[in-house]
Formats: C-alpha cells, sequence, structure tokens
C-alpha cells in the first residue's frame, strides 16, 4: 500500500533562517531609522532647550531690573526729599518710614550728612533710638560723600537675609541717602521662576561668586572654588547665550546658558538637568525599544506562522524524500494546490515510482539467478537464516538443506556447448521448480549447483527422501534439440540442529556430505562426521584411537560365516569394535577411515590379527575349530613386510596358516594393483587365504581378480539385500557365483537377513552366508554360548530348496 | 509594525504619584499659615490631588495630643512635616529626625533659643521655615508704641520667665525702652493663676501702657481677662498678635501668619524637589504689619502722631 506522507514536522532550519533574516532586517532598518530619527529629534530639542533657557535667562535680568528700578528711583526721591527736609529731623523720619512701609524690600534707610556726621535712620526691624543714634552700625559702611550713586557687594544679615547697600548722594557732597535691600525677596521671585519641572536659575557675582541660589549652603563662594565644570566660555559677556552642556557643583548633567546683565552687573544662569531636559526624547527612546521589542517578538510569531504554513508541503517532501532514502516503499507526498511546490510533489511521486520499480528490479537481479530465474545464494542465504530463527523460536523442529551437482555437466558443456548446457539448466531448474512445494525451496548457487531448503523437516528420514525424489526428477529424460538427456546429481544432506545451527555450517555440511556422495557414487549422502575430515570430533577420536590400539581397549566381535551346504559355522569374521569414553560407541565405518587417514592400521589390524588369533585358541580349546576372518586394508597391502608379520604372529599364536583368511576390497585392490599383487602372492605364499570383500561394489572384474590368486570373493550385501526383488541384483549375484566358481573361487554372500534370500543363495549355489539371519556380530562373551547352542547343521537351509520366487535371467 | 511604534511612542507616560504633606496644628489658630501654604503651593502649580496630597492633623488646643498626631504622620511615611507653630515644631522634631523627613516650619520664633535649631548658619537636621521674628520685634514695638504715645512711660509687660520667646521679647523690649527713656514693668507670670492675679493687681495709676511677647498661656488669656482688664482700666495694649488689635488692642506689629504660610511654599517646593531642607535657612517675613484699632484709639481719646500714621499698614474700626 502505498504511503502518503502528510507530516506536520517543520523545516526548522529553513524557517528559522527565514525568521532571522526577517528579524535582522527589520530590527536593521528600525535601528537605522530610530538612530537617524534619534539624532534629528536631540539637536531639535537641544534647540529648542537653549531658547527656552535664553528666554528664563531674559526673563530674570528683567525681574531684576523691575525689583532694582523702583528701589533706585525711590531712593533718588528720598535724597531730593532730604535735601529739602534738611534740619527737620521728625519729617525726615516720617519720610524714611513711608518709604519703608511703601518697600517693603527695603530694610533699613538712612540720611547721612557729611559735614557734621550726621544721620537719620529707620529700622523694619528694630528700634532705632531717637534721631542721630547710630543702631546700624553693624552695616557695611556706604561713603556719605560720594557724588554718585553706589551699591555694596552682598552681604547677610544675622538672620542669614541676603542684603545688599544702595547709596544715592544728596545734593553735592552733602550726604547720601542709603538703602538696605533685603534681595530675598528678589530670591524669592527668581527662585519661583520654574525651569521646566527640576531646572532653576542662580546668580552670579561679576567676579563669579555665587551670590543667589536655592541652596543656601553654596552661596557667597567663588564658582572656582565650587570645582564646577561651567565651561569658561559660557562667561563671555558680548558672546551669544550658546547652550552648554556640563557637570554643575553638584555634579549633576545639566544643559545650561549664562547671560551678563550689565545694570547689574551680574551673570544670570539658567540650569536644566539632562535627565529632564532630554527626557521625553529619552522617554521615547524607551518606549521605541519596547515597542521595537514588542513588534519583534510580534514579528517573529507571523513570520513563524506564515512560514510554518508555506513551508509545510516542503517539510512533507523533506520527509518523504528521507524516508525514501531510508529505504522505504510506496512512499508518495500529498500536496494540494497548483503552484511549484505541487508540481514537486507531483514529479516525487513520478520519480518514487520509478525509484521503486528500479529498486524492485535490483532486488531481483540481487537475489535470483538470470539464467534459470531461480534465487540465488544469497537469498538462499536469507531464507535459511530465517528458517534458523524459526528454528531457535520452537517453530519448527528440524531443517534440511540439500546441495545438489549435478554429475558430468562438465562433459555437456564440452560436448554440446554452453549454450545447450545453458539449456539444460534451464529445463532443470523449472522441471525441480515445478516439483517443489512449498514451505520447500530451489535456489541455483552456481554452475551446475543447487539447493533445496526444507525449511520444516520431519527429520533426516524426509530429507533423505526428498533427495530421492529430486534425483528421480534429474533423471527424466531432458529434450534438448534433437537430444534426449538422462542427467544425474549427487545432493549432500545437512540437517539442523543436528548437524549445526547456523547458515555457514549447514551449506559447508551439505557441501561435504554432497562430495561424499559423488565422491562415493552414492546419489545422496547425510552428512556424518566421519566423512568430514576436518571434524573437531573426527580429530579428537583420531588422536584417541592411537590411545586404544596401543592399549588395547579395542574390542573385537565375531560374525559367523556358515557354509551353506551343511550349514555349519566354519569360521569367524572379525570386526573391531569401540566404545569411546565420551562418545560412546564408534562405528568401524567411522574409526577405521580414521585408522587409515592417522597411518594407524598397521597397528590395528595387527592389534585385530593378535587378539583374534588368541579367541580363536580360546575357541578351540573349548572344542569349537573355526577359521578367522580378518579385513586387511590397502595400506597393509603396500606394506612389503606385512606377510613376514602375519607368518611371525601365526607362529606366536601356534595357529596354522590356513585357519586365516585376510579380506580385501577392491578399491584397496586398485589403489595399487601391482603392489596389492605381490603383497596378496606373499600372503598366499605363507599359506594365508585372500578373501575379497564387498565385491560388486568397484570396477574390478574377476578376471582380473584371478590374476590376483584369490580364495573367496564376497558379494556386497547391497546386491544381496534386494537380490529377492531386484531381478538385476539377483542376475549379478548368480552371475558371480558361477564365474567365481569357475575361476576356482568359493562364494561368501553377505547381507543375508531373511531365509528366502538364504533359500536362494543356496539354489545359486553359494558356498558360505553372513548376515543378520545367521547372526548379528557376537561379542567375545556371547560367542561361547552361541556356539555351544549351535548344532552342526543347524544353518542348513530351513525352508526345503525350492526354486528362486523370481524368475532369474539365465546366466 | 510602524503603526504600532506611533501608537507606543506616542503614548504619555502616567504622572508620578503626589507627594504627601502632613501638618500637625496646635489649634484652629494655626489654620492661616496653613491656607497660606497650600495657597502657596497651588499658586506655584502644586495642585493638591495631582501634585501634593495634604494630611492636616490638628490638636484642637490639646497640647497633649500633639505628640500622638504626630506620631501619626510619621507613620503614613509623608514626604513632608510642616508644623503650624512652635509647639508643634518642638514636638515634631524628634521624630523627624528620627525618621529623616524633613520638617518646614510656618510659623515659629526664637528658633536658637528655644532650641529648635543649632544656629541659623547650622541648624543641624533636616528643617527650615520661616522665622516671624516676633520676640525680636518686641523693640520694634516698643518704638512703634513710643511714636504712638508719645507720654507713656511706663509700659507693663507679663512674661514668661520660662519660656523662650517671652523672655527674649522681655529682653528686645526693655533694649528699645532704654533708647527712649521708657520703663519696662516686668511681671513674670508662669501659669494662668499668675496672670489673673497680676491683673487683678493692675490699677490704671500703675501703667501707661501694656506690651504683650510671645507667651502661649499669656495670649491665651488676652480675650478673657487682659483686654476686659486693660479696657475696663483705659490701658492702651500694643499686641504682637494681629488678632489681638482685631479683639480691642490698640494696635499691632508683626507678620501675618497666612503670608509666612505663602512664604513657605517655596521652601516647601524645593525640600519636595529634593532639596536639603538644611541647605536653606530659616527665612525672615517678607512683610511686617503694623495694625491700629481706631475704634480702640478713639475710645481711649487717641491722636495719631504723623509718624506713626506714615507706618501704619492697616487700620480697623471700630468693630475690628
Amino acid at each position: 500500500m502505498t504511503r502518503v506522507i502528510t507530516g506536520t514536522r517543520r523545516a526548522k532550519r529553513l524557517a528559522n533562517r527565514i525568521v532571522l533574516l526577517v528579524v535582522s532586517l527589520e530590527l536593521l532598518s528600525t535601528m537605522v531609522w530610530g538612530s537617524l530619527t534619534y539624532l534629528g529629534s536631540r539637536d531639535e530639542l537641544i534647540t529648542s532647550i537653549g531658547q527656552r533657557l535664553e528666554e528664563m535667562a531674559m526673563r530674570t535680568s528683567g525681574t531684576m531690573a523691575s525689583f532694582f528700578d523702583p528701589l533706585k528711583v525711590e531712593l533718588e526721591a528720598v535724597s531730593a526729599t532730604a535735601q529739602i527736609l534738611r534740619g527737620n529731623p521728625d519729617e525726615e523720619v516720617i519720610l524714611l518710614n513711608r518709604v519703608l512701609r511703601d518697600r517693603p524690600a527695603i530694610d533699613a534707610l538712612a540720611i547721612h550728612y557729611a559735614q557734621h556726621g550726621d544721620s537719620i535712620q529707620v529700622s523694619r526691624l528694630k528700634a532705632t533710638g531717637s534721631p542721630g543714634s547710630d543702631s546700624l552700625s553693624g552695616y557695611p559702611s556706604i561713603p556719605t560723600d560720594a557724588n554718585a550713586a553706589t551699591r555694596t557687594p552682598i552681604f547677610y544679615s544675622p538672620y542669614l537675609d541676603p542684603l545688599v547697600g544702595m547709596s544715592h548722594p544728596i545734593g553735592n557732597g552733602i550726604g547720601s541717602a542709603v538703602a538696605w535691600i533685603n534681595l530675598k525677596w528678589l530670591w524669592h521671585q527668581v527662585q519661583r521662576a520654574r525651569v521646566g519641572k527640576t531646572g532653576y536659575v542662580y546668580l552670579l557675582d561679576d567676579d563669579l561668586t555665587l551670590i543667589g541660589h536655592r541652596d543656601h549652603s553654596l552661596v557667597l563662594r567663588q564658582l572656582n572654588g565650587l570645582k564646577a565644570g561651567l565651561p569658561p566660555t559660557m562667561f563671555q559677556r558680548d558672546g551669544g547665550n550658546t547652550l552648554h552642556i556640563y557637570r554643575n557643583f553638584n555634579g549633576e548633567q545639566v544643559t545650561g546658558v549664562a547671560k551678563y546683565d550689565p545694570r547689574q552687573n551680574w551673570w544670570v544662569v539658567v540650569e536644566l538637568p539632562v535627565a529632564e531636559g532630554l527626557a521625553s526624547l529619552n522617554r521615547i527612546i524607551a518606549r521605541f525599544v519596547t515597542a521595537l521589542l514588542l513588534a519583534v517578538a510580534v514579528s517573529i510569531i507571523v513570520v513563524l506562522l506564515v512560514t510554518r504554513i508555506t513551508l509545510r508541503p516542503l517539510e512533507v517532501l523533506e520527509q518523504g524524500i528521507q524516508r525514501l532514502a531510508k529505504g522505504e516503499s510506496e512512499v508518495r507526498v500529498t500536496v494540494t494546490g497548483d503552484n511549484e511546490i505541487a508540481r514537486l510533489a507531483h514529479a516525487f511521486n513520478h520519480m518514487a515510482e520509478n525509484t521503486e520499480a528500479q529498486a524492485a528490479l535490483l532486488q531481483q537481479q540481487a537475489t535470483h539467478d538470470a539464467l534459470t530465474g531461480l534465487p540465488n545464494r544469497q537469498y538462499l542465504q536469507r531464507q535459511l537464516q530465517g528458517a534458523l530463527e524459526d528454528l531457535s523460536s520452537g517453530k519448527v523442529r528440524h531443517i534440511a538443506l540439500l546441495l545438489l551437482d549435478l554429475d558430468h555437466f562438465k562433459e555437456v558443456n564440452d560436448a554440446l556447448g554452453h549454450s545447450t548446457g545453458d539449456e539444460l539448466l534451464k529445463q532443470l531448474s523449472h522441471k525441480l521448480a515445478s516439483r517443489c512445494r512449498k514451505p520447500c525451496s530451489i535456489a541455483r548457487l552456481g554452475g551446475d549447483e543447487f539447493a533445496l531448503l526444507l525449511p520444516d523437516c520431519r527429520g533426516r528420514r524426509e530429507a533423505e527422501d526428498a533427495a530421492s525424489q529430486v534425483l528421480a526428477v534429474l533423471n527424466e529424460p531432458v529434450s534438448l534439440d534433437e537430444l534426449t538427456l538422462r542427467v544425474d546429481g549427487s545432493i549432500g544432506i545437512a540437517i539442523a540442529p543436528e548437524d549445526g545451527e547456523d547458515a555457514s555450517t549447514l551449506l559447508r555440511l551439505a557441501d561435504i556430505a554432497m562430495y561424499h556422495a559423488k565422491h562415493n557414487g552414492l546419489g545422496q549422502s547425510c552428512y556424518q562426521a566421519h566423512i568430514d575430515g576436518s571434524s573437531t570430533r573426527r580429530l579428537q577420536l583420531l588422536g584417541d584411537l592411537a590411545n586404544a590400539i596401543e592399549k588395547g581397549q579395542l574390542d573385537l566381535h565375531y560374525q559367523p560365516k556358515v557354509a551353506i551346504r551343511d550349514g555349519r559355522c566354519y569360521a569367524m569374521e572379525a570386526l573391531a569394535r569401540w566404545y569411546h569414553p565420551e562418545f560412546g560407541e564408534i562405528s568401524p565405518i567411522e574409526f577405521i577411515p580414521l585408522a587409515e587417514l592417522g597411518g594407524l592400521m598397521d597397528g590395528l589390524t595387527f592389534r585385530v590379527i593378535q587378539q583374534g588369533l588368541h579367541d580363536r585358541m580360546l575357541w578351540q580349546q573349548a572344542g569349537h575349530e573355526l577359521d578367522l576372518s580378518i579385513n586387511i586394508s590397502t595400506r597393509n597391502l603396500l606394506d612389503e613386510h606385512f606377510a613376514q608379520r602375519v607368518q611371525e604372529m601365526l607362529l606366536h599364536a601356534g595357529a596354522p596358516a590356513e585357519c586365516l583368511t585376510l579380506e580385501v576390497t577392491e578399491s584397496s585392490i586398485m589403489v595399487d594393483p601391482e603392489g596389492a599383487r605381490r603383497a596378496l602372492a606373499a600372503l598366499r605364499n605363507i599359506g594365508v587365504s585372500i578373501s575379497v570383500d564387498d565385491y560388486g561394489t568397484g570396477y574390478s572384474s574377476l578376471s582380473y581378480l584371478k590374476m590376483l590368486a584369490l580364495d573367496e570373493i564376497k558379494i556386497d550385501k547391497s546386491f544381496v539385500l534386494d537380490m529377492v526383488r531386484d531381478d538385476n541384483d539377483a542376475i549379478i549375484v548368480r552371475s558371480t557365483i558361477e564365474l567365481a566358481h569357475n575361476l576356482g573361487m568359493r562364494v561368501t554372500a553377505e547381507g543375508v537377513e531373511d531365509q528366502e534370500t538364504l533359500d536362494i543363495l543356496a539354489i545359486l549355489d553359494c558356498d558360505h552366508v553372513q548376515g543378520f539371519h545367521l547372526s548379528r556380530p557376537l561379542s567375545p562373551d556371547d560367542l561361547p554360548d552361541w556356539l555351544m547352542s549351535q548344532q552342526p547343521g543347524n544353518f542348513t537351509l530351513v525352508s526345503p530348496p525350492r526354486e528362486p520366487s523370481v524368475d532369474l535371467p539365465p546366466p | 509594525m510602524a503603526i504600532l511604534l506611533f501608537a507606543l511612542t506616542g503614548c504619555e507616560s502616567p504622572s508620578p504619584s503626589p507627594k504627601a504633606v502632613g501638618i500637625l496644628l496646635y489649634s484652629d489658630a494655626r489654620l492661616p499659615q496653613y491656607e497660606g501654604l497650600r495657597a502657596g503651593l497651588a499658586e506655584a502649580g502644586w495642585l493638591e490631588g495631582l501634585h501634593v496630597r495634604y494630611i492636616q492633623l490638628n490638636a484642637h488646643n490639646q497640647k497633649a495630643r500633639l505628640k500622638e498626631l504626630a506620631g501619626q504622620l510619621i507613620a503614613r511615611h509623608v514626604d513632608l512635616l510642616v508644623a503650624a507653630g512652635g509647639l508643634e515644631a518642638d514636638t515634631l522634631r524628634p521624630l523627624a529626625v528620627a525618621s529623616g523627613i524633613p520638617l518646614l516650619v510656618l510659623y515659629a520664633n526664637s528658633i536658637e533659643t528655644r532650641g529648635l535649631v543649632e544656629s541659623r548658619e547650622q541648624v543641624g537636621w533636616s528643617v527650615t521655615g520661616v522665622d516671624n521674628l516676633n520676640a525680636e520685634l518686641s523693640g520694634k514695638r516698643v518704638e512703634l508704641l513710643h511714636q504712638l504715645l508719645p507720654d507713656a512711660r511706663r509700659i507693663l509687660i507679663l512674661y514668661d520667665p520660662n519660656i523662650p520667646p517671652s523672655r527674649e521679647g522681655l529682653t528686645s523690649a526693655m533694649a528699645a525702652a532704654r533708647l527712649y527713656d521708657l520703663d519696662i514693668l516686668a511681671r513674670p507670670v508662669r501659669r494662668p493663676q499668675d496672670t489673673h492675679d497680676e491683673l487683678d493687681r493692675l490699677t490704671s495709676q500703675s501703667v501707661d501702657a501694656i506690651l504683650t511677647v510671645p507667651t502661649a498661656h499669656i495670649d491665651g488669656l488676652f480675650r478673657s481677662a487682659l483686654l476686659p482688664r486693660a479696657q475696663l482700666l483705659g490701658i492702651p495694649v500694643f499686641s504682637h498678635l494681629r488678632l489681638a488689635a482685631q479683639e480691642g488692642a490698640l494696635a499691632s506689629f508683626g507678620p501675618d501668619p497666612y503670608e509666612l504660610g505663602e512664604q513657605a511654599a517655596r521652601l516647601a517646593i524645593h525640600v519636595l524637589e529634593g532639596l536639603p531642607a538644611e541647605h536653606m535657612p530659616f527665612e525672615t517675613p517678607f512683610r511686617l504689619h503694623y495694625v491700629i484699632n481706631d475704634g480702640t484709639r478713639h475710645a481711649l481719646g487717641i491722636t495719631l502722631p504723623s509718624v506713626t500714621r506714615q507706618q501704619v499698614t492697616e487700620t480697623l474700626g471700630i468693630d475690628g
């Protein structure tokens, strides 16, 4: 099912960049605009403040003029009147008191006459006594004979009232009228003047002495002594009233203007703290910054929302691409609308479809064989792995892996060409695949090698059945052009968990089994440790076998060889048995090859001969005259001293050579036919009988064997077991017996497991028989009882002689 | 965003909360200077409720309550304490010093003698205000009395030696009397009964005039005891209180409490704006008022001399 992506995850990085860009541009433009606006506004504001302060300074000068001018006029009037009233003190007192009443800024008034030192004086606060007394002696002196109006410096009364004395001449050197003016009136007017909220006006004397300030602690102090930061350029009498920004003597940063009043000879300074002067601008700045932050926040939110809405289709696309990159299949995106992104989404879907098709093709190519279409080794590995997981989880009990290798396929290729070989492979693959039913699966591993996996197998038998069926299918005729071919194969079988529990082990073991089958012409073979030269068990057994041989830990069992004519047991075939302390009973099929591989055959053979001769002596002592048959190997045959050793052992045992028959296999002889011939001749020379074991499984012919001067042939049990049902086997047995007899050799049939077979062999005139029907191999302990239970003739035919149940073809 | 910026930058910031001014009054007699203060502040733009709020506590002539009310003002964490008179200033002083709240005195005299300040130059704590100079002006009153009643030679002054302004007023009067060769008949009174006793002993032949000096318990008996006795005996009274002239005294000379309140408003503004109070010395009154009760003058058969006429600032009718 196609997966449609409608995810909501944000494309954070892109969105963040957009937000950052927008906010940066917004901040930049706003800051530039704000800075320019601020600077312009600040200049305008400072100019405006300067104008305000200058106006205030001029108003203060006006206030001073309106304060002093009437007083001067009044004093001038007093002077003029005093000149008239001279000599009439009562009138003069009345005059002065009237002025004192009408001019409350005047604290005291006096008329001084220079000629006699007379004076008339009145005070607002004090009793002055009779005319002529000097009750105002505490005030600064003023010249009484001055010809022009004068003024004293400012001083302070005992009540800390600021005072200044003004005088005006009476007549021409007669005297003067003096007024002591309380400046608190003026200071009150000046200080009441408001300069903004916190600005103020103060006065400096001509010598820059602070004469009027709301902070009385500063009054009468020199400006230099105040360490004020007032710039000297402020105090230029003919200069403009440029606004200055500085720190005043309170350490406060102020904007200030100083204006010189030429009539009073005082400086008027107007100051406004910068904090207040630029307060409105600062408020604007603060609000601007607040608004800016708010606007930025709003912008971020809006941009984020818009970005999210705009980029959401891109996010969906991104998700789709990521999922596609992860290898997910059938990934599709849905973007509505008819814009670039929607078209991009459509293209993406189209690309995804193509990509998936390509991926499926690649997957098919990666997991299947191009020639046959069968799954390849990689696919098999995956299936095998899955099956092993089922095995480990208990879903299945056994897994069988069958490896098939075609026989003589190379010859087909060489003879008919590779195209024919390929066609053969295709047809065989098709046939095998069509016969293979799930859960069974088949794969081509390469060349002419195939694998069959049974993921839920009941056991070895089922695997063997399956192998047989595969071989049967292979053996069916295949038509190639005008040719009809039959193909054989070799199959190796490995079973899990018995043989291994991982894929590589199973493949390796199945391969070993397959080669074992091919090498031995078995058609099919289940893996067994003994066919695996490299198994750990095998290596351990190899070491232990040498020890067992040396210490005589191998046992001998004996299988009777019975003469058909009289049913008499005339010999025992010694069969070595090894009971391993760890692995239990080890089959000769396994340890004999080990002995050959490890160079132990000499020791093993001599040990068996020695033990067998010993046991034979015991039988003899018990009254049983029995011959002894012992199997020897290729290596014994290749040992040129073997015959001599055997002779020595016979002598040592006190046994005649005639009682000993040595059995060799066809294959042993064929390893080195000439060497075998010499060895066998040597043995014959010492009187030992030679028997060919497992006859029929090799490729030797009786005519060849005749050259070896053998005494006996033992027909392999594979022919004997089915001879009742298989005419071919019966023919082979019959022909072999007749031919052997003709060559002067006696014949022993192995594998007699029922009476019917025994009967037929009797009819066929076989000399001797062996098999479970007569007796299983007996241990030395069981053998005496068995011998005692046997009477001469016990092994004659139980059934009356009759014609074979099968129609034997003529020889 | 530009609209948002414009809207925000165009907004006015909220006004700061009004300054709290706590006023302590001994009695309703102190109301004029309080009203003067409010008027002065209002004239300077300090609007009540917007820039300033007043917390007025009145002891209604109960001196014992002054301390309690002063504590209440301190507890209100006002920005400025205001003493309507000298008693209030004496009561508020320790609390103001302890709390660090500046004190403004509207109407007081003998500020050094009574110990309100260490000196005029160095007051020693956060205080300022207006000195009415009532004690110091006693000398000037002697001069004015002499000009008004040139024949009066014996002047009676009742004073309390335990009260500094009273004592200082007597001293100033005696110094002036020496200038004009007048006799000051100084009679110490320490309690109201002493005043009554002195008045009982008073005869029309014993004194030519009575001059008052600032003494609270004597001032309190002016209308009920002193003035009736003087009128009975036909003795002119020259007072330091305008109110006394209104009630029947021949004349008064001194500052107007309302005007002193107005004058103190400027100092209050400086303090409320952050200037240390101790940096502003006590001020003297802008104006002094010479008031003549013409009814009393006619009743006493006194002719107003020219020198007096040129100095009188206010003439009251018979009804005051």
